[in-house]
């Protein structure tokens, strides 16, 4: 897309989205880039967030880092080349003790602009790059040695709320040529091109929306001439070419073992065929070759419906949104129906050169990305395999609160537990069904919760005769001397319709109550996802004192509110720190 | 030709490109400033694939002179 029609589209789509929560975003860099501002916001909200960007005073990074909120994204450009007039000419000619005098300055004001930045949600810094010198110098100068000093200086000190970004991999990919504009940079410091600031947005846009809960979280395949070539029904078993030894294998044992490190990244990968089920099954039972196991794909739908129904039945036996999956499919029939019928559903095309597939896979991979990858991630296969067996299990107990008493369901809940705070952000951040107020939070925000005492932290982990779940729930709570208020209150879905949550809220009442607290407030914040929840707070004996269209807000009074009981089939175990 | 610029005149700065005419200019478009013209000028050069000198970005200061040099620039080509 040219930048002429970037510039409208983002003007539309800021209009269409201006009642949706801002994104605000705030550029702060040593040189001038007007032109990133359309080009990132466009990148976000064609995604769906109202994102707002604005830019700092031009080379005032340190100043600047004082005057961020918490809650805005930062991006930093700290660009060398323009550190002082010439830099790269000066330092190329410098002695030890120049050289060393730059370093330390540096360093210093890196450390200032860490400690300024520690509460900011989020902080994208790029690092430091040469390449715009030196890619066609074979021996290594000052610049190059001042730039890799900078770099192990971050790797080292860099706070836990900042990303990485490797700038060199965008300046590569759209190629350093077209993306430097020295005309720019001598008459007006803008050392980057437009189409530079395009592969940039496109390269960290991810982390933005991981963020914000929109990353995908489960790859679909077709099968025939998609996961192997030929078609299964016709070709038989043995005539297909999945392997090393098939005429065209090679590129579908990729895509296998590209979808193997998705499951065991912990997103799903599931198939949806056109196609007798035996025959399928078959391929997964007699072909050795097949790198692909049973055991790496979550969920099947191999039949004669069409696939949107499919896909649709899939999100709901999930429990997740449909608009978190990407499917993948070589027929333009079944790609144009999903993008008719299910336009929220990423679709990719198996591409008509082969040797394109695999890479096309891989560089989509980023539709996935997760800002931290927890063990549970990992796990996650694992733990929906589990939920499955709960259901095979259910259909022989009449009666489900025998069945519920059969599954020795035990609750973990633990205050600020050290090692799964990644996992919480994580939760915050993933988080879409059972959260009743949305609310985002980064690790940078975690870790101040932590070290607050106005603020519990409860984590809440669930076994049963099956397995662990993992940390799979979260509340947080702010004290205002005798009253409190429940910040955030979400459960991962795979634990639901257990009456885990009753107990979970139970809990946490009474441990505040303890502390002296009368009063508690909570609110409901609607989502276009959330509804199931919209009734938590009133069925579980909360007083409705207040209700908007979107927002509904609830009181417990301990000293005129009764807490539940507990449920006689879930044990609780409590872990303070 | 012509009509491409009115439509990235139109795009940048949202307008309707029978707004447009020779006289066209800062005083006469509100969103026209100084990162607008910059924006302008990336649109034109990203279009036609030419590159203007400093003195050139200055001079367009209305519709019929950024024409006039686009023009030129993209007959020395």
């Amino acid at each position: 897309m040219n930048f002429s029609e970037i510039i409208k589209e983002n003007n539309h789509l800021g209009n269409k989205l201006s009642l949706k929560e801002i994104i605000n975003i705030r550029i702060l860099a040593n040189i001038s880039l007007n032109q990133l501002v359309p080009v990132i916001e466009y990148s976000l909200r064609v995604k769906g967030l109202n994102a707002k960007a604005s830019i700092g005073d031009y080379d005032n990074i340190l100043q600047e880092s004082s005057l961020t909120t918490p809650n805005q994204i930062v991006i930093i450009f700290w660009e060398l080349s323009n550190l002082i007039d010439s830099f790269y000419y000066e330092i190329e000619n410098a002695d030890e003790e120049y050289f060393q005098l730059y370093l330390n300055k540096v360093k210093g004001e890196l450390n200032l602009v860490f400690e300024k930045l520690s509460n900011s949600k989020l902080v994208l810094f790029n690092k430091f790059s040469h390449f715009a010198y030196t890619s066609n110098t074979i021996k290594v100068g000052n610049f190059e040695k001042f730039v890799n000093d900078l770099n192990h200086f971050l790797s080292l000190k860099l706070p836990k709320n900042f990303v990485l970004i490797d700038i060199d991999k965008s300046l590569t990919n759209n190629s350093l040529e077209s993306s430097i504009d020295w005309r720019g940079f001598y008459t007006s410091k803008s050392l980057y091109t437009v189409s530079f600031f395009k592969t940039y947005s496109k390269f960290i846009s991810p982390i933005i929306l991981s963020i914000f809960g929109r990353a995908k979280k489960a790859i679909i395949l077709d099968c025939d001439n998609t996961l192997w070539k030929g078609v299964v029904g016709e070709d038989g078993t043995e005539g297909i070419g999945l392997s090393d030894k098939d005429k065209n294998g090679i590129y579908f044992k990729e895509i296998h073992l590209l979808a193997k490190y998705f499951a065991k990244q912990g997103i799903i990968v599931g198939l949806c065929s056109k196609n007798n089920s035996k025959d399928v099954d078959e391929v997964f039972l007699s072909r050795k070759d097949f790198k692909l196991l049973d055991s790496d794909v979550l969920i099947k739908k191999v039949n004669w419906n069409d696939k949107a129904t499919n896909l649709k039945e899939m999100a709901k036996e999930l429990n997740i949104g449909i608009d978190s999956f990407v499917f993948i499919d070589d027929s333009e029939f079944e790609i144009n129906l999903i993008n008719d019928k299910l336009p929220e559903v990423f679709s990719i095309t198996v591409p008509r050169n082969l040797f394109e597939y695999p890479k096309l896979i891989n560089d989509n991979k980023d539709l996935f990305y997760s800002i931290n990858v927890s063990e549970e991630d990992k796990s996650r296969l694992k733990m929906y395999k589990q939920n499955q067996e709960r259901e095979s299990d259910m259909s022989s107990f009449l009666d489900i609160e025998d069945y519920l008493g059969s599954l020795d369901i035990k609750l973990k809940i633990e205050s600020k537990p050290l090692e799964s705070i990644e996992r919480l952000v994580q939760l915050t951040q993933k988080t879409n069904q059972f959260n009743l107020t949305t609310k985002r939070y980064t690790i940078g925000e975690m870790e101040y919760f932590y070290n607050s005492n106005n603020w519990y932290v409860y984590s809440l982990e669930v076994s049963d005769k099956f397995g662990s779940s993992g940390v799979s729930g979260l509340c947080l709570v702010e004290r205002n001397n005798d009253s409190a208020r429940i910040d955030t209150l979400l459960m991962s879905c795979r634990i639901l319709g257990r009456n885990i949550e009753r107990v979970f809220l139970d809990e946490i009442l009474r441990d505040i109550k303890q502390f002296g607290i009368n009063k508690i407030h909570s609110n409901f914040i609607k989502t276009p996802k959330n509804s199931q929840v919209e009734f938590f707070y009133e069925s579980n004996g909360l007083l409705l004192v207040n209700s908007d269209e979107n927002l509904k807000s609830y009181l417990f009074d301990v000293n005129v509110q009764e807490i539940n009981n507990n449920v006689k089939y879930i044990s609780v175990s409590w872990n303070k720190n | 030709m012509e009509q491409k610029l009115k439509e990235l005149l139109a795009n940048v700065f949202s307008i309707e490109i029978s707004e447009i005419n020779p006289l066209s200019s800062p005083d006469s478009i509100p969103q026209w400033d100084s990162i607008g013209h910059l924006n302008l000028i990336t649109s034109i050069e990203e279009e036609f694939g030419i590159y203007f000198d400093e003195e050139q970005i200055i001079q367009m200061l209305n519709f019929q002179l950024v024409n006039e040099i686009t023009k030129e620039a993209i007959n020395k080509k």
